[in-house]
């Protein structure tokens, strides 16, 4: 192992321990890992932007703009509410049909901007019934990361796979992990249905209000409404057909973005360019000049030699073994720094000898998505979740958190398994 | 002690104190009004503090708003802003 291999290891792991650690913005934490890799010459400017995954910040940036225009229309708060009337204002309906919608939501838009929209609402509806908030947040933020498991921009995992493994389009990822993630789904919704049914009480005098709110009156903007979901089922249909046309998800996403801009005006474009998350693009971006050092000084090819080594090159034990690896490790560290390592690890892995690689990357996005439910730390919108509600005086605990929820992971970790193994080698 | 006046051929509040919040009922009785209270509800939702007054429209068409306390002054001062209110005091 070269000098500069043993360097990459050190600052690399130092990154993810500051990162871990939370004491410094992880942003600034990750694009501070990935200069460093340039200015100490472990990989040239040129090499570390080689790296960097333009498709799959295109892809992210073209949602954000899309959903922070359609969000303006109220769109978000009138299924929310028209959800907890159909419901009647019974708490634990309520909780199950907003975590119905939070994983749809997530699967079709990105779960960390699905989380954004629905929380805001969560509380409203809460007070109005004058419940504890906690257990919705708790339950959507686990729906958000089981429906944006089921496809390619669900959640950043699966962006990332998407846009390195070119033939594992969005069909390819909804055809593959839509299935999973919708039994998945109806287990983890009935199981918090049953923790929650003795906390979820509310008068009949509370839901008879709810029940004549006027959810109408949250559309604010009706053309602004027809224009936005008709772009957003475009590029929703745009996804479905990227692999038949050629074209990148972000192509699709930033293609959908801005012809809406092109239809809503210039006086949208500010205020859709601004509630771009950029931290979280800047975190990518470090992330992924990180990674290149590990790279080019060829630590990721020893670590899949020895990872084949281990599993002496079987496809069904290296799918099982990144399965769960990817589960736990994602439980307790971030899954996008997590899958960006693994990714170079698995496409080193088909120069290696294992010759059919697709359910490899689909036991990442598993374990990558599912075992961000494990823990508060685990997965953007958990961490998004857990602020918005510090924030509003209701603490998420890491533990409280943990008891609910990596319970549920390790189920839906089991199932995901057995889904693998019947799938993709009975 | 904080008073509040308002045109009653335009507006109507009722408020009612809670544990933790306070609960205005208003009543809209023209169109102009109801824009300032739309643009009273849009400052309250587009900040980042989610909680600090939650607006409920109901099915007659009267708001339902409620404020936490810490909020209570601040509500006051941005309905007085959007000309919802037309005086507020202190006594």
């Amino acid at each position: 192992m070269t000098n500069q291999a043993i360097f990459a290891i050190g600052l690399f792991l130092l990154t993810y321990a500051f990162i871990i650690s939370e004491k410094i913005h992880r942003t600034i934490v990750a694009m501070s890992g990935g200069l460093l890799m340039v200015l100490f010459g472990v990989v040239t400017q040129e090499e570390a932007l080689h790296h960097v995954d333009f498709n799959t910040l295109g892809l992210l940036v073209g949602m954000m703009i899309l959903v922070a225009i359609t969000a303006q229309t109220g769109v978000f708060k009138y299924m929310a509410i028209k959800a907890a009337k159909v419901a009647k204002g019974n708490p634990l309906q309520v909780l199950i049909y907003l975590c119905l919608i939070t994983a749809v939501a997530s699967a079709f838009l990105d779960n960390v901007t699905t989380v954004l929209l629905m929380v805001p609402v969560t509380f409203s509806i809460a007070r109005q019934l004058q419940v504890n908030p906690l257990p919705f947040l708790i339950s959507e933020i686990i729906a958000s990361n089981v429906g944006g498991t089921g496809t390619l921009i669900g959640d950043p995992p699966n962006i990332m796979i998407g846009s390195a493994v070119p033939e594992l389009d969005f069909l390819a990822f909804l055809i593959n992990l839509g299935p999973i993630a919708l039994i998945i789904l109806a287990v983890t919704i009935a199981l918090l249905a049953l923790i929650y049914r003795k906390d979820l009480k509310s008068s009949p005098e509370l839901q008879a209000k709810l029940m004549d709110l006027n959810e109408n009156d949250e559309i604010t903007d009706v053309t602004l409404l027809k224009k936005s979901l008709s772009v957003l089922g475009l590029t929703i249909l745009g996804f479905m057909l990227h692999g038949v046309l050629h074209l990148e998800s972000a192509t699709v996403a930033l293609a959908g973005a801005f012809l809406l801009l092109l239809l809503t005006g210039e006086h949208y474009l500010e205020d859709a360019l601004g509630k771009v998350e950029w931290n979280t693009i800047f975190f990518f971006v470090g992330l992924f000049a990180l990674v290149s050092g590990l790279v080019e000084t060829g630590v990721i090819a020893m670590m899949a030699e020895a990872a084949i080594e281990w599993t002496g090159g079987d496809a069904l034990k290296t799918s099982v073994l990144i399965l769960w690896l990817s589960a736990i490790a994602s439980a307790f560290v971030d899954n996008i720094p997590f899958v960006a390592t693994m990714i170079p690890m698995i496409q080193e892995m088909g120069s290696l000898g294992i010759n059919n690689l697709e359910p490899l990357w689909w036991s990442l996005a598993l374990g990558a998505c599912l075992g961000g439910n494990g823990t508060i730390i685990g997965a953007s919108a958990n961490v998004i979740v857990a602020g918005m509600a510090a924030k509003e005086g209701h603490h998420i605990s890491f533990l409280g958190f943990m008891k609910v929820a990596f319970p549920l992971m390790l189920l839906s970790i089991i199932m995901a398994h057995a889904y693998v193994y019947l799938r993709y080698f009975l | 002690m904080i008073r509040y006046t308002y045109d009653t051929n335009q507006i109507e509040i009722r408020e009612s104190k809670n544990e933790g919040d306070v609960t205005f009922n208003v009543i809209v009785k023209t169109d102009d009004m109801r824009d300032r209270v739309k643009q009273l509800r849009a400052f309250f939702e587009e900040n980042n503090d989610y909680t600090d007054a939650m607006f409920y429209s109901h099915q007659d068409g009267h708001y339902e708003v409620i404020v936490r306390n810490n909020n209570y002054l601040i509500f006051l001062l941005h309905a007085f802003r959007f000309r919802c209110l037309e005086s507020i005091s202190w006594t």
